[in-house]
């Protein structure tokens, strides 16, 4: 590195800091305002000197159910992901079939739904709900987060099915291997990386969905976190450190989640043809 | 000839694992989209609160929504929210992808994760970080500007006038590491001969960015762009939190007008009509989309 270049890579560097701290001051925000006592809380500051951990405490001690919640989330989350993924794995490997006839057709039928937006379904899908009795069960948003995340998932994993060489199928085929062993051997880890992109996609969007949610689950018991930081934005009005420590809570799983899977996540989105 | 009728032997023959793998994703469309959108467009003819309940009204829900002042200030602010965000994000998204993958040699994937951890926080904290930032007095916003000097105490969510944009900026910061993200893939699709070719023709770094990457990201730009449409229509979390769609429905959006037409106003026949309106706004972009896109291509040239 020639001394000129290695200038340049100081000044981009800070030009990035500034960008990032000026990018990281509402989590920093959140975070020093779960650390504060009730005589700093008002203070327009972001930073204050005095610390304390009350706030955790309280949240933790007033709800001793909140585990609950997380798990809720965590159950609704991980199922409708799994089911994401597995009907559209299955699915663009029936499209890359011979002999599918229509295929193009319901394709693109799919196709059509990838920007259905659920704020337009909200009204049908709760009603659906209530008659199957499925207010307050996670059934009632697993199988619609399913539905809706199954056409962009799709879209995503036929960039990469196109990239598989038939020859490597045939050959495959010609060794006795049968459709379901294709499939799942010789298929699905070569779709890898852009189930990668999928499961954490669809994870980022159950996760944090809201509407739907509000809609189906009414029981204290039973709401995902999303719902919770909602209800303690009422319920601790007052109490401002503590509902900020309740969001550190429920922010911190997925900003961990997220660390853990980001070089993964950032190598399937550049390893694949990612159009839409 | 003994070719040609191999091959119509062939095409005749069905292929049932082939349907069967992709049953389960037909399924979930029959029942989770193609149903509902079937019910809500029937219900949009009704004037209903609970399904025991509904009196035949024809088209008076939709004739409804076109005198509507509130639904008008809805397609205002989704237009506002448009012309903001989408651009914004693109342009700073676009700027952090260059400045990480072009100009940085270390710690890419630090910066990466940092500016992507917004899109991954939960959209109702967003909302209750930001409503609390903005607020007059406590907040720091509001305090460091008039620590400038720029403007006094406002109450920016309070006020008609600047209320949608106080979301509009929250949203803005959730969703420019999304931008971001999608510049970094598309980035990495552009071939080095291209970058390389620039350089020895001695382009200047402007004119390197307009006349290669600009060009080169234009599916990024065209995604990203829908993907934001998409996302004014659906805007829910951020606004219902942050100002609940006020004050008098100056802040309202699409999706939060459903929500209190239905569930607030028990109105759920004017809510489907409003809801088909969105479904149909959604439909016009994506079919405009995948035909812009190209996609199904491919198939149809293995099928002939």
């Amino acid at each position: 590195m020639t001394a000129k270049e290695k200038r340049k890579q100081v000044i981009w560097s800070i030009v990035l800091i500034i960008i990032t701290l000026i990018f990281m001051v509402p989590l920093i925000f959140m975070v020093s305002m779960s650390l504060r006592t009730p005589d700093t809380i008002g203070l327009p500051q972001l930073f204050i000197s005095d610390v304390t951990f009350k706030n955790y405490a309280n949240v933790l001690k007033q709800n001793p159910d909140l585990w609950k919640n997380f798990m809720g989330s965590v159950i609704v989350t991980v199922t409708s992901v799994a089911l994401v993924t597995i009907c559209a794995s299955m699915a663009v490997f029936g499209f890359s079939r011979k002999n599918v006839h229509g295929k193009v057709l319901i394709y693109n039928i799919l196709l059509c739904t990838l920007m259905v937006p659920i704020a337009g379904l909200v009204v049908p899908i709760t009603q659906l709900n209530s008659r199957l009795g499925w207010i307050n069960n996670y059934l009632g948003l697993i199988f619609p987060y399913a539905a809706l995340g199954i056409p962009f998932a799709i879209t995503i994993l036929q960039g990469f099915m196109v990239g598989i060489p038939e020859e490597l199928e045939e050959a495959a085929v010609i060794d006795g291997c049968g459709i379901i062993r294709l499939f799942l051997q010789i298929v699905c880890p070569l779709l890898k990386p852009g189930i990668v992109v999928i499961v954490i996609w669809q994870f980022l969007t159950s996760w944090n969905e809201f509407f739907l949610a509000m809609c189906t689950l009414t029981k204290d018991s039973v709401k995902t976190l999303p719902l919770i930081a909602q209800q303690y934005n009422g319920a601790y009005f007052s109490q401002p450190g503590t509902l900020f420590a309740a969001l550190t809570l429920i922010t911190i799983p997925m900003l961990v989640f997220y660390m853990i899977v980001q070089k993964q996540f950032v190598k399937g989105l550049t390893a694949g043809a990612v159009k839409g | 000839m003994s070719n040609k009728a191999a091959k119509t032997k062939v095409k005749k023959k069905y292929n049932i694992p082939g349907y069967l793998f992709i049953l389960p994703s037909v399924l979930f469309f029959l029942f989770y989209i193609l149903y509902p959108i079937g019910f809500v467009g029937w219900s949009s003819l009704f004037s209903w609160s609970t399904l025991k309940n509904m009196t035949f009204v024809g088209t008076e829900n939709y004739i409804r929504i076109f005198q509507d002042k509130v639904f008008l200030t809805t397609m205002r602010n989704s237009l506002f929210w448009i012309i903001t965000t989408v651009p914004i994000q693109a342009g700073i998204g676009f700027f952090l992808a260059y400045i990480i993958e072009e100009q940085l040699r270390k710690g890419r994937g630090i910066f990466r994760t940092v500016f992507f951890l917004p899109v991954v926080t939960s959209v109702v904290v967003v909302a209750i970080v930001w409503g609390k930032m903005l607020q007059p007095y406590q907040g720091i916003i509001t305090h460091y500007l008039s620590v400038l000097g720029i403007g006094g105490q406002v109450n920016i969510l309070g006020m008609p006038g600047t209320a949608i944009f106080g979301c509009i900026i929250a949203n803005i910061w959730e969703w420019t590491g999304w931008s971001m993200i999608m510049y970094v893939a598309g980035m990495s699709q552009i071939s080095e001969d291209m970058k390389e070719a620039a350089k020895i023709d001695g382009a200047t770094r402007w004119k390197e960015i307009i006349y290669i990457y600009f060009p080169s990201l234009a599916s990024t730009h065209k995604s990203l762009l829908m993907l934001g449409i998409i996302g004014s229509l659906q805007t829910f979390g951020l606004i219902y939190t942050m100002t609940g769609g006020g004050p008098n429905h100056a802040s309202e959006m699409p999706g939060t007008y459903i929500f209190q037409s239905g569930f607030t106003n028990q109105q759920m026949g004017y809510a489907s009509a409003l809801s088909v309106v969105i479904l149909l706004f959604a439909l016009v972009l994506t079919v405009f989309q995948v035909k812009g896109l190209g996609a199904g291509e491919f198939m149809r040239k293995e099928a002939d």
